[in-house]
């Protein structure tokens, strides 16, 4: 009797959301129709499950230097060959992931909430408020997004952490400008306005009502741009700006490697191309997610 | 001020104006005057209609009625309490008594909630009950509007305009305010569904004895719904009176010429078109004198320089027209 009460209750509960489980097989069924974004899904979830099971894989200590055999080229011992200070660069490369996913989801992170927190508040109050916290923004977008990060990160000094902030400092007004739209576009919505007629503070009409509207443009541009935040914390390391030696992070040790270039090109090139990889899957990724959330496209 | 206990809402020379910024520096050069000084009292249980073509400040009165849209000048008082200067405790304990259904019934609800989050949420702003008494409380709600418990975990796209506009009734009537603005609650639902809306207002205004007003622009809705009727042009009241008298003697021109514009199901009846000549004037420079003239087939010097006001022609029945007494017989 009580197992048929619970049975009716789950067979109620997935009648109920049947019109959500369908939009989710539209949405994967938009997916498989794209063979990019495929490509780009598999090529993050790798890098991901590299990332996780990086000591697993990597044969040797990443850090542990060896100089007996140093400058050794790609050989079945040392898939990736090793550096001038006898490193094996396959392992490196393969931790090298783990400094990668830290930056990409803690940059994702703090850039995503100041921007958005930032451009809802702009966009809902307006006036006085959205002049001003849009002029702070637009002073950050007046400069070259990587010259700034590099003034950030030498002001603060090298290292990991003021690597991840500097990089936040300089992409959260990408979000911003993103959420404030829609703020702006939903405040004028009767929905709100019902809201404010049943009484509702300005706090709960932004937090549980503006805020879920301007999530999803941003976390589509997010995607979009994990791929450029990985270039630009490559880039820091490149300048020596980011992460500091010994630690395993793919510009640094493709810096690591261009005073050797011409005779042992497997220092730069291999971390080199982890670089790309990941960066084409997010970008590949990014656009199909854009594209499968695009309205039009949907049903 | 006449304290009277027949007496919901008092209006009292209610004006908004909302201001036109342009030139390089947005000053103010201008001001739309969307409601221009209106008097008028909304009595306890009626349903008291607001006639008039777009723009001509009907909205901009429920909205105003409701603060949720300060007013410029005048006062509106709820049940004895002046709301233009009430205090934010105050002005919360007031909007339990007071709601609105809008016109739109697919952009009044949230997009992304579920039903019902969206009918509980007044209970989550002014009640401190559980998740399981306002759960409760929704399922009630939604069935004396006509709609069953399984709708309360869906979200609103998976409904019909009419059942859409079933939940946003529910969503104004589950606090069971005294007054609703009903601001063109069928405009924007098929002919067959428009009537079991209306139907069920009036039900619900029996069993939770509501007051209404009822913002429209289709008089067959009015003919239907409401007990009084105000007819609006430019942001003035023309005429007010009971229903009967607005439309078996309509006086002021204007009211004439809307009433002739009610389409009469009748392939084979012919009848005589009264149209008004031109346009609604700009409301930002409105005519000096009678609003009308520019229109009116009546038009005589006098309306050009006086402005008219709302006279008494019998019971109550009022007319703002300098010849009413030749017009009406």
């Amino acid at each position: 009797m009580k197992q048929d009460t619970l049975s009716m209750k789950w067979k109620n509960f997935v009648e109920s959301r049947k019109p959500l489980i369908d939009d989710w097989k539209h949405t994967a069924y938009l997916w498989r129709k794209s063979k990019l974004t495929m490509i780009g899904t598999f090529v993050i979830v790798a890098f991901i499950i590299i990332a996780i099971f990086a000591p697993f894989i990597a044969p040797y200590d990443p850090i542990a230097q060896d100089l007996s055999k140093r400058l050794q080229p790609p050989s079945s011992e040392h898939l990736f060959g090793t550096d001038q200070f006898g490193r094996d660069i396959f392992s490196r490369v393969i931790y090298g992931s783990r400094i990668a996913i830290q930056i990409i989801v803690l940059v994702s992170i703090i850039s995503g909430g100041i921007g958005t927190l930032v451009g809802v508040f702009a966009g809902y109050f307006g006036g006085v408020v959205d002049e001003v916290l849009m002029r702070i923004t637009d002073m950050f977008l007046a400069f070259p997004s990587l010259v700034l990060a590099m003034a950030f990160a030498a002001a603060m000094g090298p290292s990991l952490t003021n690597t991840i902030i500097a990089i936040s400092l300089v992409y959260w007004t990408v979000y911003a400008r993103l959420a404030r739209a829609e703020a702006l576009r939903v405040k004028n919505m009767e929905y709100i306005e019902a809201e404010r007629a049943m009484g509702a503070s300005n706090f709960r009409i932004i937090f549980s009502h503006v805020l879920p509207m301007c999530i999803s443009p941003v976390l589509v541009q997010l995607t979009l741009r994990m791929g450029t935040i990985i270039l630009t914390a490559a880039g820091l390391g490149f300048l020596g700006l980011g992460a500091q030696p010994p630690t395993p992070e793919w510009g640094a040790m493709v810096s690591d490697g261009r005073n050797y270039l011409v005779d042992q090109w497997w220092i730069s090139t291999f971390p080199g191309i982890a670089i790309a990889i990941v960066v084409l899957g997010f970008n590949l990724l990014g656009d199909g997610i854009r594209d499968m959330l695009d309205p039009r496209l949907r049903r | 001020m006449v304290t009277n206990n027949n007496v919901l809402i008092e209006i009292n020379s209610l004006k908004k104006y909302f201001p036109v910024r342009s030139g390089i520096f947005l000053r103010v050069k201008k001001y739309v005057r969307a409601v221009d000084g209106v008097d008028l009292v909304i009595k306890r249980n009626e349903t008291l209609a607001l006639v008039g073509e777009s723009g001509c400040g009907k909205t901009t009165i429920g909205r105003t009625i409701l603060h949720l849209t300060e007013p410029t000048d005048g006062e509106v008082v709820f049940e004895g309490k002046n709301l233009t200067n009430a205090s934010k405790e105050e002005l919360m304990q007031l909007r339990k008594g007071m709601q609105i259904v809008f016109q739109n019934p697919y952009t009044s609800l949230h997009p992304r909630k579920l039903v019902k989050d969206i009918v509980g949420e007044p209970l989550k702003i002014h009640t401190n009950l559980s998740s399981v008494e306002i759960l409760n409380k929704v399922k009630e709600t939604l069935e004396s509007v006509g709609l069953r418990e399984e709708h309360m975990y869906r979200y609103p796209h998976e409904f019909s305009g009419g059942q859409r506009q079933r939940i946003a009734v529910a969503r104004a009537i589950i606090l069971k305010p005294k007054f609703i603005v009903l601001d063109e609650p069928t405009s924007a639902l098929d002919v067959s569904v428009q009537a079991r809306i209306l139907n069920l207002l009036n039900e619900l205004k029996e069993e939770l004895s509501l007051t209404y007003l009822f913002i429209t622009h289709d008089l067959a809705v009015v003919d239907y719904m409401a007990d009084r009727v105000a007819v609006m042009y430019l942001g003035k009241i023309v005429e007010l009176g009971k229903k009967d008298d607005i439309f078996s003697k309509p006086t002021h021109p204007y009211t004439r010429v809307l009433e002739a514009a009610i389409p009469i199901p009748d392939p084979f009846f012919k009848k005589e078109k009264i149209l008004p000549k031109g346009e609604v004037p700009d409301p930002a420079n409105p005519p000096k004198g009678c609003r009308f003239h520019t229109r009116c087939d009546y038009s005589i010097d006098k309306c050009e320089k006086v402005e008219p006001v709302l006279e008494n022609i019998e019971g109550e029945h009022y007319v703002a027209c300098h010849r009413w007494r030749e017009i009406y017989k």
